[in-house]
C-alpha cells in the first residue's frame, strides 16, 4: 500500500467514468447511474478505508515524527529549481484526507440517487471524482506548486459541477463567476509563490515553515496568501461567487461549496501558519476580515427565502468563524471547526436537496412547510444538523465554535471587540437556522397544492449519508482535543449557548405560524449589493476604459498607424505593379537589365569580387 | 591562310547571319529555316576544332530531329495564317533590350579576352587523342566508364520528356482556361 | 605570309554574337515558336563555347557537357512544343502576350 492509492483511486473513477461518459455518449445512450455510481462511490470509499489505515499508522509513531512521504516523480527541474511530485501525509492533511474520503464517499452515495434522472450520471460522477483527486492533490502536496496544481484543479471541477447543467445560462455564467472570482485570489497565491522562490529559494512546504523572512517579506506573503484564500474559501471580498454557486447540483454543494474546496484556505493558512503567525498585520487582517464576513453574511442569510442560498451565506459565515480562529493564531481550532462543519453543512446541504428532490425542484422556503411528517429521516438528520450548527451542547458545533468564540477573547491576538461581533454572528445564526427549519419542516403547509401528493421520503441510497452524518455532527465534537475549562470559559460558552438559544426561540415565535411570503430586505437579500457595486466599478470601470482606449487609443494611435502603414505598401505596390505587365517578354528584359547589372558590378571590378 | 581558317571565317559568317535572318524573319517557317542553317555552320565549326562526334550528333539531333519536331509543329499550327501576324514590340522596349545585349556583349568580350590566358589543364592534345584512336573512341569511352551514371540519368530525363510530351498532346484542353 | 591558325577564343567570339542574338530574339519576338527556336540557338551558342573552352584547357570535359546539353535540349524542345500544341489548342494562338491568365 503506498500514499499514492489515495490520489489515484479517485483519478480511476475519473478516468474510468470519463471513458464511460464519451462511450454513451458517442451511441447516444444514457449511462447507467448505478453503474457509474457505484463505480465512484466505490473508488471514494476504497481511499477512505486507505486514507483510516494511514490515520491509524501515523497515531501509531511517535508524537513528532507523524510523517510519511512519497515521491513520484521528479515534476521540473529549472535551474535552482527542483520541484518534486511528492506526497506527504502529516496530522494536518490526514485530518483533511479523512474529510474528504469519508464525507466524499457519504456524497457520492447520496448523489446515486440524487442523479437517479440525470442525463448524464457518468459524466456527473467523473466530475466529482476528478474534484476529489484534486482535492487529494491539494492537502497531500509537498510543496507550493503542486498545492497549486490542487487548487486550481479544485476550481476547474467547481466550475465544471456548477455549471453542469449547461443548458441553463444563469448556471453557466455562475460557473465563470465562480472561476473568474477564484482567478482573482489565484493571483495572490502565484505571487506568492514567486516572492517564496526568491526569498527561501524552495518551495517545499517544509522549507517555508523553517524559513525565517524579513518582517515586510512575512507580511506581503501572508497577506498574498490570505488574499488567495479569500477567493477559495469565499471570503470578504471575494465571497459573492458562493451563493451563485449553489446553481450546481446540491451533493456538489455540500461536498464542494460546503464540506472540503472552501475550507483549503484554512488548510493552506495552517499549513503556513510559521510564517502567518510571524506577522501580527497578517493575524489582525485576517482576524478582522474573517470575523467580518462570519457576521455580514449570517446578516445577508436572514434576508434569502432559497433553501440553499440560506445554507451558502451559512458557510460564508462559518468560513468566517475558521478565519477568526486562524486570525487570533488559534489554528487548530479552526481546523477543528473545519471538521464539525464538514459534518453538519454537508448534512444540512443533503438534508436541503432531499427536500428540494421531494418537492421536484422547490428551492423556495416560504412555499415549502410542514414536511417534518413527510419526511421524517430527512428532517430528524436536519434537525441532528441544526442543533450542530448552533452549538448546542454537546453537539460537534458547540466544541468547535465555543472553541473559537474562547480564543477570539482569551488569545494574545484576540480582543473583546471580535468576540462581540463573533457572538453576534453566533446569534444570528440561530436566528437564521432556526427560521430555515421552522419554515421548512414545522408550521403550516404552504407547498403547491400539485406537488402536495407527490411528495417523497428519500430512497436509500439518499437517507444513509443523511443518517451517518446525522450521527457525526452529533457526536463529531468529541473527536476534538479536550482540556480542562477554566470559570472564565465556562462563561463564554452559557453566553453562547443562552445566546443560540434566544435567536432560536426568536425566530421560532416569529416563523412559527408564517403564512404567505415574507418581504425580506432587498439590500440584504442581493448580498448587499456588492455584485453590483463590482459591476459598476469593475465591469463598467473596464467598459469605460476600453471605451477610452477605444476612442484614444485605438482610433487615434493604432488606425492611423495602420492606415498610414497599409497607404505605404498601397502606394508603393501600386509603383511596383508598373513593372508587373504580365508579358513573359518584359520579364525576360528585366531579368536581362539585372543579369548585366550584376555581371557588371562582379565582372568589370566594381565591387570587390571583381578580377576574372 | 590555313584551310582551317578559311572553313572558320565561312562558317561562323554563315552562322551569325542566318542567326540574324532567324530573329529578323517574320515567318517562322524562314526562321526555323534559317535556324538549320546554323546548325549546320555549327556542326562545321565543331569539326574544325576536331570536335568529330559533337559535329556529327549536332547534325543528327539538332538538324535532324530537333528541326524537324519545329517544322512539324509550324505546319500543324497553320502558323503562316494571319493568327500569328504579331505586333512588334514597342520602339522602347526594343532600344532598351539593345542596349542591354550590347552592355552584356561588352562583359562577355572582356571575359572572352581574359580567356586567352586559360592555361591547359589538361593533356589532350590533338595528337594525344589521334594516337588513342581519336576523338570518337575517346569520348565514348569516358561516357561509358566515368560518365555512366549521368549517360543513364539521361535516359530517365528523355523517358520523363517523352511520357511528358504524350501527356501534353493527349489532353483536349487546358482546363479551367479562361481567355 | 605567316599562318593564322584558328584559336579556341575566335570560336569564343562567334558563340557570344550568336547567343546575344538569340537573346535578342526570346526577348523581342513574340511568337512562341520562334521564341523556342531563339533558345535552341543560344543553347548552341554556349555549345560552341563548352567546345571551345575544352580544347583551351585540352581536356574532353567540354565535348561530354554538349553531349548531354543535346540530350536536355531535345527534351525541352519535345515539351516545349507539346505545350505550345496544349496552349495553341486553348487559346487559338501562339503569341506570347495573350498568354496572360496569370495577371489577373
Amino acid at each position: 500500500m503506498s500514499l499514492s492509492l489515495l490520489i489515484f483511486l479517485p483519478l480511476i473513477g475519473f478516468l474510468f467514468n470519463g471513458f464511460y461518459h464519451l462511450k454513451m455518449a458517442r451511441s447516444e445512450q444514457k449511462s447507467s447511474a448505478m453503474i457509474s455510481g457505484v463505480i465512484a462511490t466505490g473508488v471514494m470509499f476504497a481511499a477512505f478505508l486507505v486514507a483510516c489505515t494511514y490515520y491509524y499508522m501515523l497515531s501509531q509513531l511517535p508524537a513528532d515524527g507523524r510523517l510519511f512521504e512519497q515521491t513520484l516523480f521528479q515534476w521540473m527541474k529549472l535551474g535552482g529549481l527542483n520541484v518534486s511530485f511528492a506526497l506527504r501525509l502529516d496530522s494536518l492533511s490526514s485530518l483533511f484526507v479523512l474529510i474528504i474520503t469519508g464525507v466524499g464517499s457519504l456524497i457520492h452515495l447520496y448523489s446515486i440517487g440524487y442523479m437517479s434522472e440525470d442525463e448524464t450520471p457518468a459524466k456527473y460522477f467523473s466530475f466529482l471524482n476528478l474534484f476529489c483527486f484534486m482535492m487529494l492533490n491539494l492537502v497531500l502536496g509537498s510543496n507550493l506548486p503542486h498545492v497549486f496544481l490542487g487548487w486550481e484543479g479544485v476550481g476547474l471541477a467547481s466550475y465544471l459541477l456548477i455549471g453542469y447543467w449547461y443548458q441553463d445560462k444563469d448556471k453557466v455564467l455562475a460557473g465563470q463567476k465562480a472561476f473568474i472570482m477564484n482567478r482573482i485570489g489565484d493571483l495572490g497565491f502565484l505571487i506568492a509563490m514567486f516572492i517564496a522562490y526568491k526569498f527561501v529559494g524552495s518551495l517545499d512546504l517544509i522549507d517555508l515553515q523553517k524559513a525565517t523572512l524579513t518582517p515586510h517579506v512575512t507580511t506581503v506573503f501572508g497577506l498574498l496568501i490570505f488574499f488567495a484564500c479569500t477567493g477559495k474559501s469565499a471570503q470578504i471580498p471575494l465571497f459573492t461567487w458562493l451563493p451563485d454557486a449553489m446553481a450546481g447540483p446540491t451533493p456538489v454543494s455540500a461536498l464542494i461549496h460546503a464540506a472540503t474546496m472552501v475550507t483549503s484556505g484554512i488548510y493552506l493558512l495552517t499549513r503556513l501558519s510559521p510564517i502567518i503567525e510571524a506577522s501580527n498585520t497578517v493575524l489582525t487582517v485576517i482576524g478582522m476580515v474573517g470575523v467580518t464576513t462570519a457576521f455580514v453574511a449570517a446578516l445577508m442569510a436572514c434576508a434569502q427565502t432559497d433553501i440553499k442560498k440560506i445554507l451558502a451565506y451559512s458557510t460564508i459565515s462559518q468560513l468566517g468563524f475558521m478565519f477568526l480562529a486562524c486570525g487570533v493564531g488559534s489554528f487548530e481550532s479552526g481546523v477543528f471547526h473545519v471538521m464539525t462543519h464538514a459534518f453538519f453543512k454537508a448534512l444540512l446541504f443533503l438534508g436541503a436537496g432531499s427536500v428540494i428532490h421531494a418537492l421536484h425542484e422547490e428551492q423556495n422556503i416560504f412555499k415549502m412547510g410542514a414536511l417534518r411528517a413527510k419526511l421524517p429521516i430527512t428532517s430528524i438528520t436536519f434537525i441532528a444538523g441544526w442543533a450542530a450548527i448552533l452549538g448546542l451542547p454537546p453537539f460537534s458545533g458547540f466544541f468547535s465554535k465555543d472553541e473559537i468564540l474562547w480564543q477570539s477573547l482569551s488569545s494574545p491576538h484576540g480582543n473583546v471587540m471580535l468576540f462581540i461581533i463573533a457572538a453576534a454572528s453566533a446569534f444570528l445564526t440561530a436566528f437564521y437556522m432556526t427560521r430555515l427549519l421552522v419554515l421548512v419542516f414545522f408550521g403550516k403547509s404552504r407547498v403547491d397544492p400539485a406537488k402536495q401528493k407527490h411528495i417523497h421520503e428519500a430512497p436509500m441510497t439518499m437517507a444513509i449519508p443523511l443518517m451517518v452524518l446525522g450521527v457525526l455532527s452529533l457526536v463529531g465534537g468529541w473527536f476534538g482535543e479536550h482540556h480542562e475549562h477554566s470559570g472564565q470559559e465556562m462563561m463564554v460558552m452559557a453566553a453562547s449557548v443562552i445566546l443560540a438559544g434566544l435567536g432560536a426561540g426568536i425566530a421560532y415565535q416569529k416563523y412559527k405560524n408564517f403564512e404567505g411570503e415574507e418581504k425580506t430586505n432587498q439590500f440584504l437579500m442581493s448580498g448587499m449589493g456588492v455584485d453590483l457595486a463590482y459591476l459598476s466599478v469593475f465591469a463598467k470601470g473596464t467598459g469605460t476604459l476600453s471605451k477610452w482606449f477605444t476612442t484614444y487609443v485605438e482610433e487615434m494611435i493604432v488606425q492611423r498607424t495602420l492606415r498610414w502603414s497599409t497607404a505605404v505598401v498601397g502606394l508603393s505596390g501600386n509603383l511596383f505593379r508598373v513593372v508587373q505587365v504580365g508579358s513573359t517578354q518584359a520579364y525576360l528584359m528585366m531579368i536581362l537589365i539585372a543579369i548585366v547589372a550584376i555581371m557588371a558590378w562582379v565582372f568589370l571590378g566594381v565591387g570587390q569580387y571583381g578580377k576574372l | 591562310m590555313s584551310w582551317s581558317m578559311v572553313a572558320f571565317s565561312a562558317f561562323s559568317t554563315i552562322a551569325i547571319i542566318s542567326s540574324i535572318f532567324v530573329i529578323l524573319k517574320k515567318n517562322p517557317v524562314s526562321s526555323a529555316f534559317s535556324l538549320i542553317l546554323v546548325f549546320f555552320s555549327f556542326a562545321g565549326l565543331y569539326a574544325v576544332m576536331g570536335a568529330h562526334l559533337v559535329a556529327a550528333l549536332q547534325i543528327m539531333v539538332y538538324t535532324g530531329a530537333i528541326m524537324v519536331l519545329f517544322v512539324f509543329v509550324i505546319m500543324l499550327l497553320n502558323a503562316d495564317t494571319p493568327v500569328l501576324d504579331l505586333k512588334e514590340s514597342g520602339g522602347l522596349f526594343k532600344a532598351i533590350t539593345t542596349f542591354g545585349v550590347i552592355g552584356l556583349l561588352g562583359i562577355l568580350l572582356k571575359t572572352v579576352l581574359r580567356a586567352k590566358e586559360i592555361q591547359a589543364t589538361g593533356n589532350l592534345t590533338e595528337d594525344k587523342i589521334n594516337e588513342l584512336g581519336g576523338n570518337f573512341k575517346v569520348i565514348s569511352e569516358a561516357l561509358f566508364t566515368d560518365y555512366s551514371f549521368h549517360f543513364e540519368l539521361a535516359s530517365f530525363l528523355l523517358l520523363g520528356a517523352i511520357v511528358a510530351t504524350v501527356a501534353l498532346a493527349k489532353r483536349k484542353s487546358l482546363k479551367g482556361s479562361s481567355v | 605570309m605567316t599562318e593564322v591558325m584558328v584559336e579556341p577564343w575566335m570560336l569564343l567570339v562567334v558563340a557570344m554574337i550568336v547567343f546575344a542574338i538569340g537573346l535578342l530574339g526570346v526577348i523581342l519576338r513574340k511568337n512562341l515558336l520562334v521564341m523556342l527556336m531563339c533558345v535552341e540557338l543560344m543553347l548552341n551558342a554556349v555549345n560552341l563555347s563548352f567546345v571551345a573552352f575544352s580544347r583551351m584547357h585540352q581536356t574532353l570535359q567540354g565535348d561530354i557537357t554538349v553531349l548531354f546539353v543535346m540530350t536536355v535540349a531535345a527534351a525541352e524542345s519535345a515539351v516545349g512544343l507539346g505545350l505550345i500544341i496544349a496552349m495553341f489548342r486553348t487559346l487559338k494562338t501562339v503569341d506570347s502576350d495573350q498568354i496572360q491568365m496569370l495577371r489577373d
